[in-house]
């Protein structure tokens, strides 16, 4: 049964490489460009009035958390839009449906293209951050954060999606992005660290899975001190919200589409 | 007679008006959670630093008021266009007496209202929780917020006017949209950046208008600030008319 699952994703992962080869510029302009400016922005600005936070100069905090929030904007972008016109548009779905594909393979190739879709955006970002800034303290850290930014990719892939099986009108994705990315951009921790945040703020962010993405990725990188309990509690509540996700968005899209 | 004086300027402005009712419930919401979310959100984490100190939060809080037309100004000018182009909204409108230039101005009058009444609701929730040293400043400050949607739409049709599909846009967002929010002064003063950066920011409307309306939230700023700021906006859209004019006649007739 496994064989099977693997050997149908085969041609939808195949198809979205076709894609990319075509989309890449625009794709790796849209993804990096944004996190860049947030970087150098933020760095600069911000790290003028703010010289270190949370024991680590401000750049070299901010580095890991840009790096982890790639995947919430491009991820949340391909499941929601992206998902939207291939199902409805260019009606893709009832196409890949016709033949011997099942709907949680198409799902599951969607979210591995995308994931991996950030992976150069990622690396260019941490070549920059770490050859020409000197951000990135810890170079074998930077290597070990990439598998974990990809399982962050799926679970917030996996969110997405829930959001989008219930969705029927385009303009509703505004309040995906305005009510669950924005929200989980600015109060994850990304900017700044969330000990010193008002206790409300601090639960409030235990919530969002960005929060557990920088608590694994931003010891990685800065070589900060990472234990073991926190590793399986942040990876823990990834994998559960990917598989959580994925099986409900498999289960209610699957009726939304026969219905 | 009224329709050759003002181009139809206020046709087209009545017209987006009518279309644009049903979605003003969504619009209200998103317009103000989101600049609300990251003024409390810079606030708070940077407060938090400096042990309660109101000083930046009132200085995200005064920047914010101007920044928040960005969003619906830009939406509105570069997607709102190219569908109202690809569905033949804008032939149809050509058919009428109306012309090219006041379905443009027009357009771009709306847009900036609409901005204007983003930045109003903003100000109101914001007087809640923030002390402005100069409240009354807010009523001046609408109409520099109004020119700077104005020229800003008028900057981003020069770009809807180029593009061919929906997927040239994602150049304009990062290249020109998010760099123009980022750098306006919203968030951090613009004078700790690069001596380049400062001077290539006051081409572009967020920062004029940043700056001039913090000044009159502050009461610091002098009718001259003001005015000047008027008028390098006024310039910024006469220029970005004429280009854009030129580029949708050739698109639109040629």
């Amino acid at each position: 049964m496994i064989r099977d699952f693997l050997s149908n994703m085969k041609p939808m992962l195949l198809r979205f490489g076709l894609e990319y080869r075509s989309l890449w510029k625009a794709q790796i302009m849209r993804d990096l460009l944004d996190r860049l400016l947030y970087l150098f922005a933020f760095g600069f600005g911000m790290g003028a009035i703010i010289k270190s936070m949370d024991g680590l100069p401000y750049l070299d905090f901010l580095v890991p958390g840009i790096a982890a929030s790639t995947g919430v904007f491009v991820m949340t972008m391909a499941m929601t839009y992206g998902v939207w016109e291939r199902s409805t548009s260019y009606k893709l779905y009832s196409a890949w449906l016709a033949t011997p594909l099942r709907l949680p393979e198409i799902l599951m190739a969607e979210l591995i293209y995308a994931s991996l879709r950030t992976l150069p955006s990622i690396l260019i970002l941490f070549v920059l951050a770490g050859f020409w800034l000197k951000a990135i303290p810890s170079f074998w850290g930077a290597v070990a954060a990439i598998p974990v930014l990809m399982l962050a990719n799926l679970a917030f892939g996996a969110i997405a999606l829930c959001f989008t099986v219930h969705i029927h009108r385009p303009l509703h994705f505004a309040y995906v992005n305005t009510l669950w990315t924005t929200p989980m951009f600015l109060f994850s921790g990304v900017f700044f660290d969330l000990q010193h945040a008002p206790a409300l703020l601090y639960w409030l962010s235990q919530a969002l899975p960005l929060t557990h993405v920088i608590g694994l990725v931003r010891p990685l990188m800065t070589g900060q001190e990472l234990y073991l309990a926190n590793v399986i509690m942040d990876l823990g509540v990834l994998i559960a919200l990917f598989a959580g996700g994925y099986l409900y968005a498999c289960r209610v899209f699957q009726k939304r589409l026969l219905a | 007679m009224t329709l050759d004086r003002f181009f139809g300027i206020h046709v087209v402005f009545y017209r987006q008006f009518l279309a644009w009712r049903r979605f003003l419930k969504n619009f209200l919401v998103l317009s103000v959670f989101d600049p609300l979310l990251w003024l409390y959100a810079m606030g708070i984490g940077v407060m938090s630093m400096f042990g309660g100190t109101q000083n930046y939060l009132l200085f995200v809080a005064t920047g914010m008021v101007a920044a928040v037309i960005s969003w619906s100004v830009a939406m509105d000018a570069l997607i709102g266009t190219m569908q109202r182009l690809e569905q033949g909204m804008w032939r149809a409108v050509l058919a009428t007496p109306t012309t090219l230039l006041g379905l443009t101005l027009g357009e771009a009058a709306f847009s900036a209202t609409r901005g204007v009444l983003a930045a109003v609701m903003v100000g109101v929730v914001s007087l809640f929780f923030v002390d402005f040293p100069n409240p009354w400043g807010f009523l001046p400050s609408l109409i520099v917020i109004w020119f700077a949607g104005f020229a800003l739409h008028c900057m981003c049709l020069c770009f809807t006017a180029l593009a061919r599909t929906f997927a040239d846009f994602d150049f304009v967002w990062p290249l020109f949209l998010n760099p123009v929010f980022i750098f306006s002064g919203a968030f951090f003063a613009i004078d700790g950046m690069p001596k380049a950066v400062q001077v290539l920011v006051q081409f572009f409307p967020m920062a004029p208008a940043v700056s001039s309306v913090r000044g009159m939230l502050m009461g610091t700023a002098s009718i001259l600030d003001v005015l000047g700021a008027l008028l390098s906006l006024s310039v910024m859209a006469a220029v970005c008319t004429l280009i854009h004019f030129r580029l949708f006649q050739r698109r639109m007739y040629e």
